[in-house]
């Protein structure tokens, strides 16, 4: 396990967002990536012990990058960042394996707390 | 009890600073709710969705304060919400004395805020909590109905013990625990969170059963607790870390044995089980249904009417959200209020300077006639060369000429040059008015960062009435206007002092008994209204009473006995006059001196508190029918629209919003009226008042060389003259000239120099000099003591004549 995480998402604010957040809480943020396809790509070469998955996302969405994620890696650790109208998909999340969710948009303290949380246990 | 819960999100101490003033703030709001709450539960002491409301308010200041390592706080709140938990399921009911004890917690929690604020350290807080373990405990009796909650609650599994003994046979290590998992409050789709949890859980344990059941919880609309029973060999730390996932704010993993089951499951069971049914907002459990009749009410009553109750509140809490505030040091606010009102002083600077060049520059102006003068010399030397014939000694004169030709030039291309700079000009009047419109906009957006609604500020009295009224014996109803009236955020804070003196003053001496009320035909509970309205640039506060009045009679004893005026002197005074006489330091009409309202040391200083704010105070009273203090604030300390003007050589400004009209007077139309000077405007008599009656102004006037009796010589037969108004009062100013309307940055003299009775404060105008503002109640005050003064003098030769 490691304290390297990355960040998955489309929009450039959102990435800003949680980055600094992760950040504060000793994560070292080694990507970040803005579409499916390139989240797959990255997490190959870097393996992260931490993604935080957008779900809306170009290029092959955020369920379809943590399904093949989780194909390539049974250990890999994905919480879903996405939009409370997202609930099937989340659902659909939670069967692939996703290891939390947090609704866009959210609390500094409810991310920090995850990211303190998933810090101990690594 | 304060083992059980480990807050493992704990803070280290050096990050904790920084989110401080956060939870100070945030907490002080809460416990203004709570308050708020409270009350209303006195009145109606089961009502759900109230006592729902302080639950949350008193879980999430436990949160809060369990983040911040404030132990002392947490602990506290932790007792006060197992209290909250009964109350809400039922098992007990809000009475007098509890109310008491949680108020005065309140107060703790608050005063523990503020210590916070002033970087003290907390205190413990021994004997609340003692005393709300005493009621936990003593409360605790119903314990058979306790029993029969357990077992009802657990009909999946009849006796916990079985099971295990199953398990062991299988093997050695499987144990039975139970994860109590607590949800932040409005998390989002808890549903699905619940889901999560449990499919993350299922990979790591056999799950025996569920609280609430599953297929319920596909249906919640809130969730609080979910409790899941495991048979595991793995151990807490692991199931901990499936199951801690976002928005779950505490985890309690219990280890489920057959020796401790009985009593130590029941304990927290019972109240668990209960907690459950209430907080689902969702069909009532099958199982719910047949409970014994002692549970029934409690765990039905809520179902129906709460939801259609909490309905309306949710909505408005979520649209009070959606807006995103962000918390800034108002050090920082007054900083930019500051550089703001610089920004003002400068731009004023800049038009003065603009208007200064606009003489050079202009198109009849210094450059038009150097062109003219160009242009003629021109002509002329051209005439000149034209019929002078060329001899032989004027050779020298054509030198001459040329040498005149060649400066002619270069004054052209200089004026070339000017008019360049006239365009430049031009430019730059136009970048000055963009700027005014920018600086402008820069100091409304300014003054609005620093508004905030009075609501709260009121709402605190709510609790501020009933203390005092219970201590009194006075049934006070307490109404409330225009709490959205926003003021600025420092005003605020400083009003708090003087409204409570002035609710205090108006329930214990304003207020009359009940036995008295009765007797004058009015309502045996007393109304105080509390009301803040926008007026232009200005906010009013009125503290309304229908007590009985300022009695005059009664001042006038005190006065008289104090020695503050003579016989002859209140002789001359209105009813209004006298009851002026409050604001009197050292004043006190109070029979009884009681705690309440202090010891007459209170008018006067409210009155200062209020001066100090830019503000004014005024009070009205109709004997028998009641007293209304109104007080005036500029909706800002420091900019302060005026009209400026000039009284003899000094500059003078006046707030706009105490300026009626201006009117132009002829001197024979200026009369007389009971040995005042007056005019009459639209069949209104206003008194005319030199401002010789406010100031002491001879001395300054001698000073600049200037002898009164020439400046009227020098008056023409017109002067203009501005009627200055107050809520109840008015005056005419004559003036000497007027100078129009400007934003004036103002600066308290009290900081600076000293306080002068009369004058708000001083500004710097564009051009440098400065600007005395005039504090226009107590200048309408000063003039009628001194023309009251004057009067009396007079009367008094007329007597000693005769």
């Amino acid at each position: 396990m490691n304290n390297r995480v990355l960040i998955v998402d489309d929009a450039m604010i959102m990435r800003l967002r949680i980055r600094e957040i992760a950040e504060q809480s000793g994560w070292e943020v080694v990507g970040e990536a803005a579409t499916g396809q390139q989240a797959i790509e990255m997490y190959t070469s870097l393996k992260p012990g931490l993604v935080t998955m957008d779900i809306v996302m170009p290029n092959l969405d955020g369920v379809e990058a943590l399904r093949a994620i989780r194909t390539l890696d049974t250990k890999a650790r994905i919480c879903m960042v996405s939009a409370l109208n997202q609930k099937e998909k989340l659902a659909e999340c939670i069967q692939l394996g996703a290891i939390d969710f947090i609704v866009k948009p959210f609390d500094k303290a409810r991310l920090q707390t995850f990211f303190e949380r998933q810090g101990r246990q690594t | 009890m304060s083992d059980e819960f480990d807050f493992s999100s704990g803070m280290p101490s050096d990050e904790m600073a920084q989110y401080l003033q956060m939870f100070v703030d945030e907490t002080s709001e809460q416990l203004d709710a709570l308050v708020d709450v409270l009350l209303v539960l006195e009145t109606n002491p089961s009502s759900h969705s109230d006592l729902n409301e302080s639950f949350r308010l008193i879980h999430s200041i436990k949160g809060a304060a369990a983040m911040m390592g404030l132990d002392s706080i947490t602990l506290l709140t932790h007792h006060l919400e197992n209290y909250f938990e009964r109350l809400r399921s039922g098992i007990q009911h809000l009475d007098r004395p509890m109310m008491q004890l949680i108020l005065k917690c309140v107060d703790f929690l608050r005063e523990s805020t503020e210590k916070l604020r002033d970087g003290e350290p907390l205190r413990s807080s021994p004997d609340l909590l003692d005393e709300l373990m005493n009621r936990e405990n003593s409360q605790e009796v119903p314990a058979a109905a306790e029993n029969t909650l357990d077992i009802q609650g657990s009909t999946e599994i009849a006796k916990p013990s079985e099971p295990i003994a199953v398990a062991e046979s299988l093997s050695e290590q499987l144990v039975e625990k139970r994860l109590i998992i607590y949800f932040d409050r409005n998390i989002e789709l808890p549903e699905l969170k619940a889901e999560l949890i449990l499919t993350r859980v299922r990979e790591l344990a056999e799950i025996t059963r569920l609280s609430p059941a599953m297929q319920d919880l596909a249906s919640v609309v809130e969730l609080r607790t979910l409790q899941i029973w495991v048979r595991t060999i793995r151990s807490d730390a692991e199931l901990r870390a499936v199951a801690e996932v976002v928005g779950v704010e505490l985890l309690e993993i219990d280890a489920i044995d057959s020796e401790s089951s009985g009593l130590h499951a029941t304990e927290v069971h019972a109240t668990d089980a209960v907690d459950v049914a209430p907080t689902l907002v969702a069909p009532v459990l099958p199982s719910e249904v047949s409970m014994p009749p002692v549970a029934v009410p409690p765990e039905t009553r809520p179902t129906e009417p709460v939801a259609s109750v909490e309905a309306p509140t949710h909505t408005t809490e979520g649209q009070i959200k959606v807006v995103e505030t962000v918390r800034v040091d108002i050090q920082r606010l007054d900083k930019l209020m500051n550089l703001a009102g610089e920004l003002v002083v400068n731009r004023a600077r800049f038009v003065q300077i603009a208007h200064q060049m606009s003489e050079t520059f202009k198109k009849s102006g210094l450059l038009g006639s150097l062109r003219d003068l160009s242009d003629q010399l021109q002509e002329s030397l051209l005439e000149d060369s034209k019929t002078a014939a060329i001899t032989h000694d004027q050779v020298v004169k054509q030198e001459r000429r040329l040498e005149l030709q060649m400066g002619i030039n270069t004054l052209q291309e200089q004026l070339q040059v000017l008019e360049l700079g006239r365009r430049s000009f031009l430019q730059l009047n136009e970048a000055i008015d963009q700027f005014s419109r920018v600086s402008d906009g820069l100091q409304r957006g300014v003054l609005d960062t620093r508004m905030v609604p009075v609501g709260p500020l009121f709402n605190r009295f709510k609790r501020t009435v009933r203390d005092i009224s219970g201590e009194l014996n006075k049934s006070v109803n307490l109404v409330i206007h225009g709490e959205k009236t926003e003021l600025d955020k420092r005003m605020i804070d400083e009003l708090g002092d003087p409204l409570v003196h002035l609710v205090r003053n108006a329930i214990d001496h304003g207020l009359e008994s009940e036995v008295v009320r009765k007797s004058r035909g009015k309502p045996e509970a007393g109304t105080l209204t509390l009301e803040a309205v926008h007026s232009g640039n200005n906010v009013l506060i009125y503290i309304r009473d229908d007590g009985g009045g300022i009695n005059v009679d009664k001042i006038k004893k005190r006065v008289l006995e104090r020695g503050i005026a003579t016989p002859s002197e209140l002789e001359n005074m209105t009813d209004h006059e006298i009851s002026q006489f409050i604001w009197s330091p050292g004043f006190s009409t109070a029979e009884v001196v009681s705690d309440i309202s202090g010891r007459g040391v209170g008018m006067d200083i409210v009155k200062t508190r209020i001066r100090e704010l830019s503000g004014t105070i005024e009070v009205h009273s109709v004997f028998g029918q009641g007293t209304t203090f109104v007080i005036r604030l500029p909706l800002t300390l420091a900019i302060i629209r005026s009209l400026l003007f000039q009284l003899n050589e000094g500059m003078f400004a006046a707030p706009i919003e105490n300026v009626r009209e201006i009117v132009s007077v002829k001197n024979r139309d200026i009369i007389s009226v009971h040995g005042r000077n007056s005019i009459e405007v639209r069949g209104e008599f206003i008194p005319l008042i030199d401002i010789e009656d406010v100031f002491d102004w001879h001395k300054t006037r001698y000073a600049y060389g200037v002898n009164p009796s020439d400046v009227a010589a020098n008056e023409t037969d017109h002067s203009s003259v501005i009627i200055l108004s107050t809520i109840n009062k008015k005056m005419g100013l004559s003036v000497s000239a007027l100078r129009g309307c400007e934003n004036l940055v103002v600066k308290s003299l009290d900081e600076n120099f000293t306080h002068i009775q009369g004058l708000a404060g001083a500004s710097i105008l564009g051009d440098g000099s400065v600007c005395l503002l005039l504090d226009i109640v107590s200048c309408i005050d000063l003039a009628h003591e001194r023309l009251r003064d004057r009067h009396r003098v007079n009367r008094k030769r007329i007597e000693s004549v005769s």
